[in-house]
């Protein structure tokens, strides 16, 4: 049984899933309770699949405001110390992506809202691999072409007119992210490079994508793609 | 009992079993914020969520025990920033949770009064705490053992801690002040210059009798720098700290006695990363002794923001029989001194299925 969390955006979600089936689920929706929250639909699902004994933990690591980003990672670290499990962080736009995969026909633009009026963003071929990104920046600051793709996410809805918007407005949650990790592990992938610390910490320069291109599965450590004296998120 | 604190720049994490120090792990990031000359709230938050895992497995080493071995979790829930406290307080929910045991989200400031125990044994029914650091400048009438706070005074604008960082930068001094200001000071004349001691007299000492306001005396070091240069005077560093670090403790000291004596307490307890000042600690001796006020100050590194000290508060809390905070308690910038141990809003909103 996989434990799942996802705090990527204003939904705090948590999931228990036994291999691909979702066993619980429970979300909330508050840009600014994460922390509230959070431990209580963990010991709600925990409840609901029945007390199960957990042995994976995953956690969507972002791209995302980074408070509540930082609450839904600490929580999974402590529950894999206190269980003696290992815990993964997946990016959060990658864990959507490949949920909508199933229904995409061609390559899109996966977005979600990084207040100030910026968007997060990465580009998916069909089958949900990662071409480029996550990137943090105004969806009409982005390159013409790039606003051509089919736009998907809770970003795509925001950015308005800039994008071609697919009509899909839907946030990461804990099953995306589960169900991503759940497949890396199974297909062996190694876990990918800590992608910050806080002496090389990411920028909104194209780095933290460089640094992830290829990688999938990843530490419980937020995908910074701002400097922290620029603020947080 | 696990500790755990998070409230600005050091991450701490401290095991008590009931008055006794298992072990007391800090890592702090204090050189981050040093280029900034101030604490930068993104970089301490990155900084704790870094920290935390290898704090705890040390702090967890050093005491000899494993996080299997604990009864209950304590965790600053405020005050403090609040990107900081969350770091903490989500680390000590899911630890909660996933050890099956109570967590005690409890009050920074109870902590600096309850850590003394830990060293010079059980508090007084009443005492006067004088609490005082970067964040924090607080005259706190002090009952049941610590665990019943009422504020008797504030800063109303710097705290003391911040006087001396903005000092300290006037003087080309570093990042934190404190230990900088104290350690020139050594070396210069506490009367060489004659800084102001703000709220000590008349109208305002009448209307604030426990507050601080440390922002007259930060100017008149500024106004007095900049007369020396435009005289092309020489300015010696160790007299203008000397002179306001003595102008400072002056107050500090004169308002913490006076509040002990119209309160009728014989105790003093002092506190916060400011009480590891040298002057601060020989003065508040001196005018202790000559009014027969017991003054009790913890080492130096009990001082400072620690998890020993939230641990020591949550053992005293499980021993009066206080129910636990559960896991849903808010994380507050501004909790009040009143709030020794948070408890749980009711959840709304929350949807599922299965
Ligand atoms: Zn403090």
């Amino acid at each position: 049984m996989i434990l799942g969390i996802d705090t990527s955006s204003a939904r705090t979600s948590t999931a228990v899933l036994d291999a691909d089936r979702v066993v619980a689920y429970a979300e909330h929706d508050d840009p600014r309770r994460h922390g509230e929250v959070l431990a209580g639909l963990v010991q709600q699902v925990l409840a609901d699949a029945g007390h199960p004994s957990i042995d994976r933990i995953a956690c969507g690591v972002g791209p995302g405001p980074y408070t509540g980003l930082r609450v839904g990672i600490a929580t999974a670290v402590a529950l894999g110390l206190a269980w003696q499990v290992p815990v993964h962080g997946a990016c959060s736009l990658d864990a959507r992506a490949a949920s909508l995969a199933s229904t995409a026909r061609t390559a899109f633009v996966l977005a979600s809202d990084a207040r100030r009026g910026e968007v997060y963003w990465a580009q998916y071929t069909a089958d949900g691999t990662r071409l480029d990104g996550p990137f943090v920046c105004r969806a009409r600051d982005i390159d013409p072409d790039i606003r051509d793709w089919p736009w998907s996410g809770e970003g795509a809805a925001l950015a308005g007119e800039a994008v071609a918007f697919t009509g899909d407005a839907t946030r990461p949650t804990a099953v995306d992210v589960a169900r991503l990790v759940q497949r890396l592990v199974s297909q062996g992938e190694p876990v990918g490079p800590v992608v910050e610390s806080l002496a090389a910490h990411g920028t909104d320069d194209g780095s933290t994508a460089a640094r992830l291109a290829g990688h999938r599965l990843l530490p419980p450590v937020p995908l910074y793609v701002r400097r922290p004296d620029a603020m947080g998120g | 009992m696990l500790g755990i604190e998070t409230s600005c720049d050091e991450t701490g994490i401290g095991v008590v079993r009931g008055r006794t120090l298992l072990s007391d792990a800090v890592a702090s990031s204090v050189d981050e914020h040093a280029r900034f000359g101030g604490v930068v709230p993104e970089v301490a938050s990155r900084a704790h969520l870094e920290a935390m895992a290898p704090t705890i497995e040390r702090a967890c080493g050093q005491a000899g025990i494993r996080l299997g071995d604990l009864d209950a979790i304590a965790v600053t829930a405020g005050p403090g920033l609040v990107g900081s406290l969350l770091v903490g307080t989500a680390t000590a929910k899911a630890l909660a949770l996933g050890l099956g045991i109570p967590l005690y989200g409890v009050n920074h400031l109870a902590g600096h009064v309850v850590v003394d125990e830990l060293e010079h044994g059980p508090l007084p029914d009443g005492c006067i705490a004088l609490l005082v650091s970067g964040g924090h400048t607080s005259l706190v009438l002090v009952r049941g053992q610590g665990t019943d706070l009422h504020p008797l005074g504030a800063t109303l604008d710097d705290a003391a801690g911040e006087a001396f960082d903005k000092v300290a930068r006037l003087l080309d001094l570093p990042f934190p002040g404190g230990p900088w200001i104290d350690r020139a000071a050594r070396e210069g004349a506490a009367d060489a210059i004659d800084f102001p001691r703000g709220l000590m007299i008349g109208n305002d000492a009448a209307r604030y009798p426990y507050d601080f306001s440390f922002s007259g005396v930060k100017s008149a070091v500024l106004r007095w720098i900049r007369k020396q240069q435009s005289e092309g005077a020489a300015i010696s560093v160790p007299d203008v700290a000397a002179s306001f670090q003595e102008a400072v403790v002056d107050v500090l000291t004169r308002k913490a006695i006076a509040a002990c004596r119209d309160h009728g307490i014989d105790h003093l307890v002092l506190g916060g990363g400011v009480a590891a000042n040298s002057r601060l600690r020989a003065l508040a001796e001196e005018r202790c002794a000559e009014q027969g006020i017991e003054l009790r100050i913890p080492r130096p590194g009990l001082c400072t923001d620690n998890g020993a000290m939230i641990a020591a508060l949550g053992a005293k809390l499980v021993s009066n029989g206080m129910p636990p905070s559960g896991l849903g308690f808010p994380t507050t910038s501004t909790l009040a001194l009143s709030t020794v141990v948070s408890d749980e809003p009711a959840p709304s909103g929350v949807s599922s299925s299965q």
